[in-house]
C-alpha cells in the first residue's frame, strides 16, 4: 500500500516534470523551426517549416504527440547532429554513468574514514588543519579543480593525457583509467562536503547522554564512534547522500567539458549553446527522472530506517 | 570577542580583503587596458611589469582579473539580492502563516531543490539566452527556493516558542510579531545564508561563463578567463591559475567568516589541551595542595576523594572554578547522599569520579577506589589515570546511573547489545550463552519479567521506569564496589520513584555496594541515605548522619534548604474576598490536535481535553495539578485565547494575562528589560513618557533594582527573568493571570521568592490566579482551591 502510493506520487512528479519541461521550451520565442533554418531564412520559409513540424498546433496536442513519441523511444531529433536523440543517448550515457559511479565510489571510500577521524579528535591541530583543507576544497570551483588536476597529474606527473578520452566501447579498462581523474575532480569537493557533514553529525551525537552512558561502561572512544555514533549519524547521512548524488550529476556536467569526456553533460552544454532544443528537453527529462527516482528510493530507505527506532 | 581573534576569522578576512582590494583598486585604475591586444606580448610569464603575466592575446592578466572579478562579484551580489529578498519574503510568510500556502510553496520549493542547480541554470539560460543580465535573472530565480527554505525553517523554529505566544497574548499584530519579534532573532542565520548564497552565485556564474553560456567576450569574468585560458594550459598556465586562485580565495574567505558566525567552524578548542590548561590553572591557583603528597593508605574506605577541585573553561576569562576542594570517603556498603541546588557542584563531583566531565571541564585532586577480593587489597588511584586507562575500571569497579533514562540509552541499539557491552569489553569476553544468562538474571533482579522481549527491544518501546530499571541492571552487572546515582528518580513519576528507590535499597543490601546518591530532593535522601553532605556553591556546607542533619541542622544554608523543601504556607497570606462572583466559566470544553496530511483536512488524532468544566471565582487562586502531558498547558493556552477550543463555551469576565513556565523561552532574548516591559503598552500606542514611567514603576513592583532597566534579558538569572515575565504580563493590567508552571524551572530557594512575589502582587492588584503545576507540594501551599487531574 505504502509502496504503491510512493510509486504513484513519483509517477505524478514525472508527469508534472515532463509537462513543465515541454512547456518551457514550447513558449520560447526563437523556436525550433527558426533554429533549424538559421537567421537568414525568410519568414515564409520559417512558417512553412513550422507547419510541417506541427509547431502551429495547440500546446496540449503537441505535448501529447511528444509524450507518445517518448514512450515509443523517440526522443526527437538533434538539429545539430542530424540524428535521433536516442542514438546520442546510447552513445554517451554509459560514459556518464561510469564517471558518476567512479566519483561516488571515491566519495564513499574517502569520506567515511575521514569523517570518523575528525570526529575522534575535534579541535586538535590535525582536525583544524583538516577542516581548513576541507573548506578550501569546497571553495574551489569544480572546473578549476579539474584544470589543476589536468596540469598537475596530467601535464606535470604524466599520469594521463588530458583530452585523450577513451570511450567505453573502445576499451573499458582504458576508459576507467582515464575517468578516474575527472571523477577525482568531481569527488574531492563532495568528499569535503560529506566529511564536513559527517563530522558535525558525529559531534552532535557525541554530545548526547547515551554516549556518557557508553563511556561509563568502559568502552573505548573508537568503539563508541563506530558502534554507537555511526549508526545514529548514518540515518541523517542517507538524505545527505541523495544531495551528493544530485551534486555528482551537476559536477559531471562541467567536468566532462574540462576533460573532454564524451558524455551527456558535455552534450547538454553544447546543445544549450546551439539551442538544440530536442536534445536539451530529453536530457532535462532524463536527469529529472533520475533525481525523482533516487530521491524516492532514499526517502523510503530513511522511513524504513526510522521504523526500527 | 574571541570570535574576531580566531584563526578562521583572520584567514577569511585576509582572503576577502585581498580580493576586495584587487576589485576596488581596479575600480579606479588598472595597470593596463584590460582589453588592449598586444601581439608582441603573447603568453609572457609573470614579471615585474606584468605580475600575473599576459594571455594569448598579449592582454595583462592582472588588469583582466581586476575587471573580471568585479563582474563576477557584481553578478553574485545582484543575484543574491534578487533571490535573497524574494526568498526571505516567501519563506517568512510560508513559515509564519503555515497552512495551505506553506504546503504549496514548499512542495514547489522541494522539487526545485532536488534538481542540481547547474541543470536548472542551464535550462533557464537556454530560455533567457546568454549574457550578464540573463545570468543574473536565471541565478536569482534559482536561489529563491534555497533561501526561502532556510528562512521558513528558522521561522518555524521560532513560532512555537513562548516569547512569540507571549507577544501574541499581549496584543501584538501578526506583522509586528513577524518583523519586530521574530526576524531579529534569525538575523544571524539569515546573514550566513546570504553569504553562502553569494558564494554559490559566484561559483555558478563562473561555471556558466566557463561553459561559454554566461558573460560573453570581450567582457571578462573569472569563469570566462578560465575557459579562454584552458586551451593554452601548457603554454601559459598563469592565465588560468590566477583567476582561479582569486575566485577560490574570495569564496573561501566568505565561507571561513560565515562559519565563524554560524558556529560551524572547527575553531573549537582542543578538549585535551583545554583540560590540561584548566588543570594547570587549578594547580597554580592552589600550590599548597598539589605539593602535598598522596596520603596514608586508608584501606577501610572504598572510595576516597581528597581536595577535589573542578573548573570549567569560560569564553572570556580564566577558567571558572565550581568545586573548591571537596574531600570525602565512603565505607564499603555505605549510602552517602549529596544534596544541594542545581549549580552547587554535586553532579560534576559525581562525574569527575568517573572521568566523565563534559568537554570543557577538568578536575584535580586525589580519587581512589580501594577494595578487597580473594587476592587481597587493591588500590586504584583514579586521579592519575587518563581516560583510556579509566576504561578498565569504569563499569567494573565503579558504575553509574544517570538522571535521564529517556536519553541515556542509545535509541538505535537494542537493549541486549547495550547491556552486553558491559560484559564483552576488555580482555575477558564471555560466550554468547553466558551473556544471555547473565543479562536475563540481571533483568529479573530488577523486577523486569518479560526478559526476552525487553532484550530485543529498542529503548523507545519501553517506559521511563523500565529504562531506569535497565540502567540499574546494567550498572550492577559486574557487581561494582561503588554505584553512583545522579538524580536517578527525578525524571520519573512518584509511584515509579518509590519502586526504583526500593529496588536500589534491595540491591545495595544484597551486594554490599556503596552508593553515592545525588539528589535535589531532600525527602528521598533522608529516607535512603546513612550519611549526607550538603553542597552549596562548590563546597560542603555541612556533613553528618542523615538523621542529625535533617533534625538538627547547624548551618544557616542547610536550614534554608530544609525550610524551602518543606515550604511556607502562602495561602494564609493570600487575601481572598469572601463570596465573590464567578469570573471564569468553562463548560464542555473539548480539545484535540491534528496534523495536515497533504491537502486533506485536519484529522484529529490526539484528544487532549474531553468535556472539561471549570469555574473560578474572583480573587481565588485556583490550582490545577496534573502530570505532564495531561493537557494542562493546552487548557492554559485556551483560557488566554492562544488556542481556540474545538467544542465548548468559555465565559471570561476580565482580561487574561499569562506567565509561562520557562523564562528562558518566553522572553525575547534580543531585547532589554525595559523594552520588554514597555512592549505591551507600545502595542497599545501609549505615549512614550507614560509607558516609560509605568514600566519603571513595574520594575520596582517586581523587585528588580532600578538600574536593571537597560540590561539585556540574557544577562539575568532565571529568577530575575521570571520576575520580568510576570511584570510583562501585569503591564496590560489583567484581572486574571494564568500561571503555567511559573516556578518549575527554578531552584527551590528562588521558587520561594517568586511565590512570595506572586502572593504580594495578588493582594496589591486584586488578581485572580489560575495556577497550573505538576508539583503537588507547591500547589498545596499556594492555591486556595485545588483541582487534581
Amino acid at each position: 500500500m505504502k509502496a504503491a502510493r510512493k510509486i504513484l506520487s513519483m509517477a505524478a512528479a514525472v508527469v508534472v516534470l515532463s509537462f513543465v519541461t515541454f512547456l518551457a521550451f514550447a513558449i520560447l520565442p526563437g523556436d525550433a523551426a527558426q533554429a533549424r533554418l538559421g537567421t537568414d531564412a525568410t519568414p515564409e520559409q520559417v512558417e512553412a517549416l513550422r507547419e510541417e513540424m506541427g509547431l502551429n498546433d495547440n500546446v496540449l496536442v503537441r505535448y501529447g504527440r511528444w509524450v507518445k513519441g517518448v514512450l515509443h523511444g523517440d526522443l526527437g531529433t538533434s538539429i545539430r547532429f542530424r540524428c535521433p536523440v536516442s542514438d546520442l543517448f546510447k552513445q554517451m550515457l554509459p560514459n556518464t554513468l561510469l564517471l558518476a559511479g567512479v566519483a561516488f565510489a571515491i566519495i564513499l571510500v574517502l569520506s567515511f574514514p575521514l569523517g570518523m577521524l575528525y570526529a575522534r579528535y575535534p579541535g586538535s591541530v590535525g582536525d583544524r588543519f583538516g577542516v581548513f583543507v576541507n573548506q578550501t576544497f569546497m571553495a574551489i570551483p569544480g572546473f578549476f579543480l579539474g584544470i589543476v588536476v589536468s596540469v598537475v597529474l596530467g601535464i606535470g606527473l604524466k599520469l594521463f593525457i588530458p583530452g585523450a578520452f577513451v570511450s567505453y566501447d573502445e576499451g573499458l579498462g582504458a576508459c576507467l583509467a582515464y575517468l578516474f581523474f575527472p571523477a577525482l575532480s568531481i569527488a574531492l569537493p563532495k568528499v569535503a562536503m560529506t566529511v564536513r557533514f559527517l563530522r558535525s553529525a558525529l559531534l552532535t551525537e557525541k554530545q548526547k547522554d547515551y554516549v556518557r552512558t557508553a563511556r561509563s561502561k568502559g568502552i573505548g572512544e573508537w568503539e563508541i564512534i563506530g558502534k554507537h555514533l555511526m549508526p545514529n549519524a548514518l540515518a541523517a547521512s542517507v538524505t545527505f547522500l541523495g544531495v551528493i548524488v544530485s551534486e555528482i550529476v551537476a559536477g559531471s556536467i562541467v567536468i566532462e567539458q574540462v576533460f573532454g569526456v564524451n558524455g551527456l553533460g558535455r552534450l547538454l552544454v553544447s546543445s544549450v549553446a546551439n539551442r538544440d532544443y530536442d536534445v536539451v528537453q530529453a536530457l532535462v527529462l532524463y536527469i529529472g527522472i533520475v533525481v525523482i527516482v533516487l530521491n524516492g528510493v532514499i526517502e523510503s530507505l530513511v522511513q524504513k530506517g526510522g521504523e526500527t527506532e | 570577542m574571541k570570535k574576531y581573534r580566531s584563526f578562521n576569522f583572520i584567514c577569511g578576512g585576509l582572503f576577502l580583503g585581498l580580493t576586495a582590494l584587487l576589485v576596488l583598486w581596479g575600480l579606479f585604475r588598472t595597470p593596463y587596458d584590460p582589453t588592449a591586444i598586444n601581439a608582441a606580448l603573447k603568453n609572457h610569464g609573470p614579471s615585474l611589469a606584468h605580475p600575473f603575466g599576459t594571455d594569448q592575446l598579449g592582454r595583462d592578466v592582472l588588469s583582466r582579473v581586476m575587471v573580471g572579478a568585479r563582474t563576477s562579484f557584481l553578478i553574485g551580489a545582484a543575484t543574491i539580492l534578487i533571490g535573497g529578498v524574494i526568498g526571505t519574503v516567501i519563506g517568512a510568510l510560508a513559515g509564519f502563516f503555515g497552512g495551505l500556502f506553506d504546503t504549496i510553496v514548499m512542495r514547489i520549493n522541494d522539487s526545485l531543490l532536488a534538481f542540481p542547480s547547474i541543470l536548472l541554470a542551464l535550462v533557464l539560460v537556454c530560455i533567457f539566452g546568454t549574457g550578464e543580465k540573463n545570468v543574473i535573472l536565471a541565478l536569482g530565480i534559482l536561489f529563491i527556493p534555497s533561501i526561502a527554505r532556510v528562512v521558513r525553517s528558522e521561522i518555524k523554529k521560532q513560532v512555537p516558542m513562548d516569547y512569540v505566544a507571549n507577544a501574541k497574548l499581549l496584543g501584538a499584530g501578526k506583522m509586528r510579531i513577524l518583523f519586530v519579534h521574530i526576524l531579529p532573532n534569525i538575523r544571524a542565520t539569515l546573514l550566513v545564508t546570504m553569504a553562502v548564497g553569494f558564494n554559490n552565485a559566484v561559483l555558478a556564474e563562473a561555471g556558466l561563463s566557463y561553459l561559454g553560456l554566461g558573460v560573453q567576450p570581450p567582457k571578462a569574468s573569472l569563469g570566462r578567463m578560465l575557459s579562454e585560458g584552458q586551451s593554452y594550459l601548457r603554454l601559459a598556465p598563469w592565465t588560468v591559475l590566477f583567476p582561479g586562485i582569486i575566485l577560490a580565495l574570495c569564496v573561501l574567505g566568505v565561507t571561513l567568516i560565515s562559519d565563524v558566525y554560524s558556529g560551524n567552524s572547527a575553531d573549537t578548542e582542543d578538549p585535551v589541551k583545554a583540560r590540561r590548561n584548566i588543570r594547570r590553572f587549578l594547580r597554580e591557583k592552589h600550590p599548597e595542595e598539589s605539593a602535598r603528597n598522596a596520603e596514608t593508605e586508608d584501606v577501610s574506605s572504598v572510595l576516597t576523594v581528597k581536595d577535589l577541585r573542578i573548573a570549567f573553561a569560560s569564553e572570556t576569562n580564566a577558567p571558572n572554578e565550581v568545586v573548591h576542594g571537596i574531600s570525602f570517603s565512603m565505607k564499603p556498603g555505605e549510602k552517602l547522599g549529596i544534596v544541594g541546588e542545581s549549580g552547587s557542584g554535586k553532579s560534576v563531583t559525581a562525574l569527575s569520579v568517573m572521568h566523565l566531565l563534559p568537554e570543557k571541564g577538568a578536575a584535580i585532586g586525589d580519587i581512589s577506589v580501594t577494595y578487597k577480593d580473594e587476592k587481597g587489597f587493591h588500590r586504584v588511584d583514579m586521579s592519575h589515570y587518563n581516560a583510556k586507562e579509566m576504561q578498565r575500571y569504569r563499569g567494573a569497579e565503579i558504575a553509574m546511573v544517570f538522571q535521564e533514562p529517556m536519553s541515556s540509552l542509545n535509541p538505535s541499539m537494542k537493549i541486549r547489545r547495550q547491556m552486553a557491552e558491559m560484559l564483552t569489553h576488555g580482555e575477558h569476553k564471555p560466550a554468547k550463552e553466558e551473556v544471555q544468562a547473565r543479562l536475563t538474571e540481571a533483568l529479573l533482579e530488577v523486577d523486569l519479567q518479560d526478559t526476552d522481549r525487553i532484550l530485543s527491544s529498542y529503548p523507545s518501546k519501553l517506559s521511563g521506569g523500565q529504562r531506569q530499571r535497565i540502567m540499574i541492571a546494567m550498572a550492577m552487572l559486574n557487581h561494582p564496589k561503588v554505584l553512583i546515582c545522579d538524580e536517578p528518580t527525578t525524571a520519573l513519576d512518584a509511584e515509579t520513584q518509590e519502586q526504583i528507590l526500593a529496588l536500589l535499597e534491595r540491591l545495595q543490601k544484597k551486594y554490599k555496594t556503596a552508593i553515592l546518591f545525588i539528589s535535589h530532593d531532600l525527602g528521598i535522601v533522608k529516607r535512603l541515605c546513612d550519611r549526607v553532605m550538603v553542597f552549596h556553591n562548590g563546597i560542603v556546607v555541612e556533613e553528618g548522619k542523615a538523621d542529625e542533619i535533617f533534625e538538627t541542622p547547624k548551618e544557616d544554608y542547610t536550614k534554608q534548604l530544609i525550610a524551602a523543601s518543606e515550604g511556607a504556607d502562602f495561602t494564609k497570606k493570600m487575601e481572598v474576598p469572601a463570596d465573590s462572583e464567578e469570573i471564569v466559566k468553562v463548560s464542555h470544553l473539548h480539545m484535540a490536535f491534528g496534523r495536515m496530511r497533504g491537502f486533506k483536512p485536519l484529522r484529529y488524532r490526539t484528544k487532549v481535553l474531553e468535556n472539561y468544566n471549570l469555574s473560578v471565582k474572583r480573587g481565588e487562586v485556583y490550582g490545577i495539578v496534573g502530570r505532564s502531558g495531561s493537557g494542562k498547558s493546552t487548557l492554559a493556552k485556551c483560557l488566554c485565547g492562544l488556542l481556540r477550543p474545538l467544542v465548548g463555551t468559555m465565559e471570561i469576565k476580565g482580561k487574561v494575562g499569562m506567565v509561562f513556565q520557562d523564562p528562558y523561552g518566553s522572553l525575547n532574548p534580543q531585547k532589554s528589560v525595559l523594552w520588554l516591559l514597555e512592549e505591551p503598552l507600545r502595542i497599545r500606542k501609549v505615549p512614550k513618557e507614560e509607558r516609560r514611567a509605568r514600566a519603571k514603576e513595574m520594575l520596582l513592583s517586581i523587585g528588580l533594582p532600578e538600574d536593571y532597566d537597560e540590561r539585556k534579558i540574557t544577562e539575568l538569572s532565571g529568577g530575575q527573568r521570571q520576575r520580568v515575565a510576570i511584570g510583562m504580563a501585569l503591564m496590560s493590567q489583567p484581572e486574571i493571570l494564568v500561571l503555567d508552571e511559573p516556578v518549575s524551572a527554578l531552584d527551590v530557594t528562588v521558587q520561594e521568592q517568586i511565590l512570595a512575589l506572586l502572593t504580594e502582587l495578588h493582594n496589591r492588584y486584586h488578581l485572580t490566579y489560575i495556577f497550573i503545576t505538576h508539583d503537588r507540594a507547591v500547589m498545596n501551599r499556594f492555591a486556595t482551591k485545588v483541582e487534581i487531574w
